[in-house]
């Protein structure tokens, strides 16, 4: 069976890694 | 250290460094897009692969797109070997009918092959059906290792171009990575070890007749699956005779290449290359040795290369080495060495024509002490992980040298492109450093660096150490930590500490005695991983960014020469520094304990 919580687990962390990026960028351009 | 040390670290290291520039050579020409002889064969392969994809080879990404087309394209393949390994046994290719791997486990395991750590909470033979090893975990060999260097060869581009905001397409760099390099190296050793005789067949599990019949006592179970008990209140036994043995066999020649290549590490069998299946002759040891490190270190002359000046290349492969060398002798030495404890029973621990004499614990005859330690400090340099000696077994300092590689944040050599992007972060600040002394503002190769890629570098380098200790911390506080050492004191939080040093480095090996297949260490090493992947690799691609929009300075009077011995020196020491500033309390408390007891010292 595939655990819905372990799938959540992993959206989570890359969707949140996506963010980092942009986060980065503003960070780049305020530099 | 006897002089047949000194001649296998000879031979092994001088193979290795006649290697590095035609590897490295033909890796620049590939992400150059020049002709490298397989073009022929592979051109078409490759222009259909982008058809199929919709990719445009020639439409480059800004650092952002770069940065996302990697996590988009690791996110599908973390969920595709979670989902593999969930539905393994509705799934063909298991002839043993092997169940579904448990969720945690599951999600360790996919984002341990994806994160190119390749640390094994399961026995390989006894959880994985072939389909799993095959399309889940040997692909995600090649593609963890592609996408490293991928990075790597975007951060390059970042140095070698001017006022540029593109810094190259992930999926072209992928490709070829795969495509060019990985494939036709797996190919070739893949056959060299069948030769050798690595296993590699989809045959089931074979069943031999044992020479001499084993007998053993079991407890009698009820229904219930409790042990039935008689009127005292004994447990009642059964006696068994057990007439034959079940041999696993498998695709093994295939993952063991690309396993090594890749810096992956990940045994196809659950002793990885200490199994006879996997590395059965001297031969076969030293060719699966020399994959550990060949990749990355030809890297460092591919980076020359591709900035235009062979001599950075090689500062940063003699850095690499001359740690990499001292610690091949402090290991060896260690190994080598007599234990007070046995000496004091009269044991004789000397080498001599008969033994290897030294520390034999949990180390392979064939192999003996040289070889052993050999593999033990290039697999942790590199951030392969496959081991072909228990670690747990090495001397406390043994231990402690391949501990400690992994903690200096995997640049010694390090994974394919993950190491030498590491590496290169020291680099920056290593001339950050410089330019505080004389008062300038630092560069290097060209490109001044300034406060957005020194807090890069500074994220890139502290967020390893962090995971390490604060996990650590985490984990000797919880009973759910706790609960998995088996061995009490320093010893069992050496093992603890190993196994966050290995995750949170993407190294994958285990120092054993600890029993990690569990729901807490199934995740927190999992999270460990996945952050030490990816919030590095999205750092590194943002200096490539920065990097690349900037113009290159000229060579002036005040720049600093970053392909002397004194560079080469000072980044040294800002590695080792920073290592051991880090981690010296932490290893206090572990292995230089351990040392002490093993000295008799209170």
């Amino acid at each position: 069976m595939i655990s819905t919580y372990y799938l959540l687990l992993i959206l989570g962390f890359y969707a949140l890694t996506v963010a980092l990026v942009h986060v980065f960028e503003k960070l780049r351009d305020r530099l | 250290m006897t002089s047949n040390s000194y001649l296998q670290i000879i031979c092994y290291v001088s193979t290795l460094l006649l290697l590095v520039k035609p590897l490295g050579w033909y890796m620049a020409r590939v992400y150059e897009d020049e002709s490298v002889g397989l073009n022929r064969l592979l051109a078409p392969v490759e222009t259909i692969l982008y058809r199929i994809s919709g990719i445009n080879p020639k439409q480059e990404m800004p650092w952002t797109d770069y940065a996302i087309a990697m996590l988009v394209f690791n996110a599908l393949g973390t969920l595709i070997v979670f989902t593999l390994q969930s539905l393994q046994a509705s799934l063909p290719f298991n002839p043993q009918s092997l169940p579904n791997v448990r969720p945690d486990s599951a999600f360790n395991t996919a984002v341990s092959f994806t994160s190119n750590t390749n640390w094994q909470g399961y026995s390989g033979e006894t959880t994985m059906s072939y389909l799993t090893q095959m399309l889940g975990l040997t692909v995600q060999n090649f593609l963890s290792a592609a996408t490293g260097m991928a990075t790597l060869v975007a951060l390059i581009r970042g140095f070698a171009r001017r006022n540029a905001d593109l810094i190259g397409n992930f999926w072209v760099d992928l490709t070829r990575s795969s495509l060019y390099i990985l494939m036709p190296l797996s190919l070739i050793l893949a056959l060299a070890l069948v030769g050798q005789g690595v296993v590699q067949t989809f045959n089931s599990y074979q069943s031999v007749p044992l020479v001499e019949f084993f007998n053993y006592e079991q407890a009698k179970l009820g229904d219930d699956g409790v042990a039935l008990q008689d009127s005292a209140g004994k447990p009642i036994m059964e006696s068994f005779t057990t007439k034959e043995q079940i041999i696993a066999v498998g695709p093994a020649a295939s993952q063991v290449a690309i396993k090594q290549l890749g810096t992956n590490g990940g045994g196809f069998f659950n002793v990885n290359s200490a199994h006879p299946f996997e590395n059965p002759t001297p031969l076969s040891n030293f060719l699966e040795m020399l994959a550990i490190l060949l990749i990355p270190a030809s890297l460092c002359y591919t980076f020359g290369m591709m900035v235009g000046d062979t001599r950075q290349g090689w500062a940063i492969m003699a850095a690499m080495t001359l740690i990499f060398i001292t610690l091949i002798f402090v290991t060896v030495a260690a190994e080598q060495s007599v234990n007070p404890a046995l000496a004091a029973l009269d044991i004789d621990q000397s080498a001599n024509i008969s033994q290897s004499g030294g520390n034999m614990e949990g180390k392979e005859t064939r192999f003996g002490i040289i070889n052993s330690a050999l593999w033990a400090v290039a697999t942790t340099a590199a951030s392969n992980g496959s081991v072909n000696a228990m670690h747990d077994s090495f001397t406390p300092i043994g231990g402690m040298v391949a501990m400690w590689l992994m903690q200096l944040g995997e640049v010694v050599f390090g994974g394919v492109g993950s190491g030498l992007y590491g590496m290169i972060m020291f680099a920056i600040v290593a001339v950050f450093v410089s330019g505080l002394m004389i008062g300038r503002t630092p560069e290097y190769l060209g490109k001044k660096i300034e406060a957005f890629e020194m807090k890069m570098a500074a994220i890139v380098i502290l967020i390893p150490p962090l995971i390490v200790l604060a996990g650590t911390a985490f984990a000797v506080m919880l009973a759910a930590g706790k609960a998995s050492v088996f061995n009490p004191g320093a010893h069992g939080f050496t093992e603890v500490l190993y196994a966050l040093s290995s995750a949170s480095n993407n190294n994958g090996s285990a120092f054993g005695g600890l029993s990690a297949n569990t729901p807490f260490y199934n995740g927190l090493l999992g999270l460990a991983m996945l952050f030490s992947r990816f919030w590095l690799a999205v750092p590194v691609l943002a200096i490539a960014g920065s990097l690349a929009a900037k113009k290159i300075v000229p060579v002036g009077p005040g720049t600093l020469p970053t392909h002397t011995p004194l560079f080469v020196t000072l980044l040294i020491g800002i590695v080792l520094l920073v290592g051991a500033l880090t981690f010296v309390p932490a290893l206090a408390l572990g292995p230089v304990v351990e040392h002490l007891q093993m000295l008799g010292i209170k």
